[in-house]
């Protein structure tokens, strides 16, 4: 083997094995020196310590290579770090290349649908002066949308930290609280009786609070997910285990079937995620085994939140709406009266609908007269109910907006679009949504980051089945409890969900430099 | 040579010995010394900056990995995206490489 001075001069080197301890003192402040002077140029702190424990590794392994060839520990490591180069430069381009980063195209199109979502909601209140009662209205309506930027911006700065460093807290917290709202809405008397008259708990239990609990859990089941990933299929069947415990209040229809769309979202998220685990080669075991298991998986949770109960109420309204059309309140009645509104929607402009069958749709005298196709199942007659309308309108003063099913502007925001401009602006707009959950697939698969990829791929999926389904509710397929328009729509808990899922995915994107994996397990 | 010409071409040699096999930063240093005969004695440190830039643009991934002698090393993988990148700049580098030859021929010619 070649000696140090050989390489240097060629002359043979005098070797002294002998260390003292100060020595090593010396050697051990020269590696630190160097270090610091790299992490002070690195501005995300967390990414400090991986890039140490490489570099120190690096000038460990030269140190060992310099000692063999007969150098003294001190003039080893003095030498290791002298060929490492200028540690500021060294900093400066490790900084470069682990920065935080915020994915401006998707952040720019949420603030672009917000706003569109907050224009409507300022037309509908729009009464022709510029009032307390519209300043009011505007005011309570619109209140969530900021908070919900707030929201997302919370989440994109400390979101995805936050979920990967405590998700085992944040799985006992969710089996906690589902597991409390289980057993008190199971004690269907005393306890809930006396809970629900309270604010606090009667907001707690409430559908749109559980709605979001649900559609929240598949980010962290996402992590759940990869952290089971070289358990097999025990692994799948835990996290099995805890999707079911979720689902609870579902098996005793606690909340109706009226959550059926949440129970999806997080049930596909559930397969989604195994499904590209297993493809991208993340589990320990085949393909073949990971896909069935998983698929067995899923489809027993699917029995397990009744989406396949024969009885499944939101199932037979996004089959068939008219055999729960039996009056103008029903939701069926709302599927059908769009399907009709629909066929007559111009490519462009507000449907040319006569004053007198405008009137025919709001009594519902074209679905429910003698000759119509439905049949009249409300509590008062049809006759009674058009001496109601009356109240609000006549054949000569109804509007579109008057015969449109109740919170249209929440509920049936795309169909309005269609009636009141035409197809082709309002298939620009459902356009332009699609673009969205295309951005946010891509920058989902755009994540190098294993975790992060899946958290943002899991956010993705919840916000684009609430697209699909609020699309398809609007044409007439309305399937459980109406959702928001991600961003668009009025509401409360859901605008606040759906800035906190897309803050953990652009989250996610913000730290996939700055993170390394170990970070994540 | 330029700092940043240097940094492309290595980053195209290291590829290379990815290529082969998955390696930690210490033993593709060292890999490169030997095949080079020398000639590709970098500072050490600045390998690392540009790993971690293949890393960023997903052309290398990385994990972590106990040696044998039981000290825990970052292992570098080439992906399929690596692969094309390592195309691309061979095709690159060969361009460059004739049209260098071409000159330098072209000089010896007049000056025989």
């Amino acid at each position: 083997m070649s000696s140090v001075k050989e390489m240097d001069s060629g002359k043979p080197a005098a070797v002294d094995t002998a260390v003292s301890e100060s020595g090593k003192n010396e050697s051990a402040r020269k590696i630190e020196e160097f270090l610091e002077e790299v992490n002070e140029q690195i501005r995300y702190k967390p990414m400090r310590a991986a890039i140490d424990e490489e570099l120190k590794g690096h000038i460990e392994d030269k140190t060992e290579l310099y000692k063999e060839y007969g150098l003294e520990e001190e003039e080893a490591v003095a030498r290791a770090v002298r060929d490492m180069g200028d540690a500021v430069e060294i900093g400066i381009q490790m900084n470069d290349a682990h920065h935080t980063r915020i994915y401006w195209p998707l952040m720019g199109m949420a603030l672009a649908l917000m706003v569109l979502g907050v224009a409507g909601n300022i037309r509908y209140f729009w009464n022709g002066t510029l009032d307390i009662w519209f300043l009011n209205d505007v005011i309570a309506e619109n209140l969530y949308f900021p908070a919900g930027v707030v929201a997302l911006l919370v989440v994109l700065r400390w979101g995805y930290p936050f979920v990967i460093r405590y998700v085992n807290k944040i799985c006992v917290c969710y089996l906690v609280f589902c597991g409390f709202v289980f057993l008190i809405r199971f004690s269907s008397g005393f306890l809930y009786d006396i809970l629900k008259g309270t604010v606090f708990a009667g907001r707690l239990l409430s559908l749109s609070v559980y709605f979001g609990v649900l559609i929240l859990a598949a980010p962290v089941l996402a992590v759940f997910l990869y952290r089971q990933r070289h358990k097999g299929v025990r692994g799948i069947l835990y996290a099995g285990l805890f999707t079911g415990t979720l689902l609870l209040t579902q098996v005793f229809r606690m909340y109706g079937d009226y959550l059926s769309m949440a129970v999806f979202a997080l049930l596909a998220t559930f397969f989604a995620v195994l499904l590209y685990m297993a493809f991208r080669g993340y589990m320990d075991m085949p393909v073949k085994k990971t896909v069935g298991v998983s698929a067995a998986v899923f489809l027993a949770l699917l029995l397990l939140g009744g989406i396949f109960r024969p009885d499944n109420s939101a199932i037979e309204l996004f089959l068939t709406p008219e055999r729960h059309a039996g009056d103008l309140w029903e939701d069926g009645y709302n599927g059908v009266l769009i399907k009709e509104l629909l066929g007559r929607a111009k490519p462009a402009g507000r449907a040319d609908i006569s004053q007198e069958d405008l009137y025919a749709y709001g009594t519902g005298k074209w679905y429910f007269s003698e000759g119509g196709p439905g049949r009249w199942e409300g509590i008062q007659t049809l006759e009674e109910m058009e001496a109601y309308l009356n109240q609000f309108y006549q054949e000569d003063t109804v509007t579109l907006e008057n015969i449109l099913p109740q919170h249209y502007q929440n509920n049936y925001r795309i169909a309005y679009w269609i009636l009141k401009y035409g197809w082709l602006p309002a298939i620009l707009l459902m356009g332009a949504m699609a673009v969205f959950g295309a951005l946010l697939l891509g920058v989902s698969f755009h994540i190098r980051n294993r975790l992060g990829c899946l958290v943002a791929f899991a956010g993705s999926i919840c916000l684009i089945i609430q697209y699909l389904f609020y699309f398809l509710g609007n044409f007439g397929y309305q399937f459980g409890w109406f959702g928001t328009l991600p961003f668009v729509s009025e509401g409360k808990t859901g605008i606040l969900v759906n800035a906190v899922l897309l803050g953990l995915v652009l989250s996610a994107y913000r730290y996939d430099l700055v993170m390394e994996e170990r970070m994540h397990v | 040579m330029d700092k940043k010409l240097m940094a492309v071409g290595t980053s195209m040699l290291l590829l290379k010995l990815l290529e082969e096999k998955d390696m930690y930063g210490y033993e593709m240093i060292r890999e490169l010394e030997k095949r080079s005969n020398q000639v590709f004695a970098l500072k050490e440190g600045t390998l690392y900056p540009i790993l971690h830039s293949l890393e960023e643009q997903e052309a290398v991934e990385s994990y972590e990995k106990a040696a044998q002698s039981g000290r825990r090393r970052k292992y570098y993988h080439m992906t399929a995206k690596g692969k094309k990148l390592l195309d691309a700049k061979a095709q690159e580098w060969n361009a460059y490489r004739e049209a260098v030859q071409t000159v330098m021929g072209g000089a010896r010619f007049v000056l025989c």
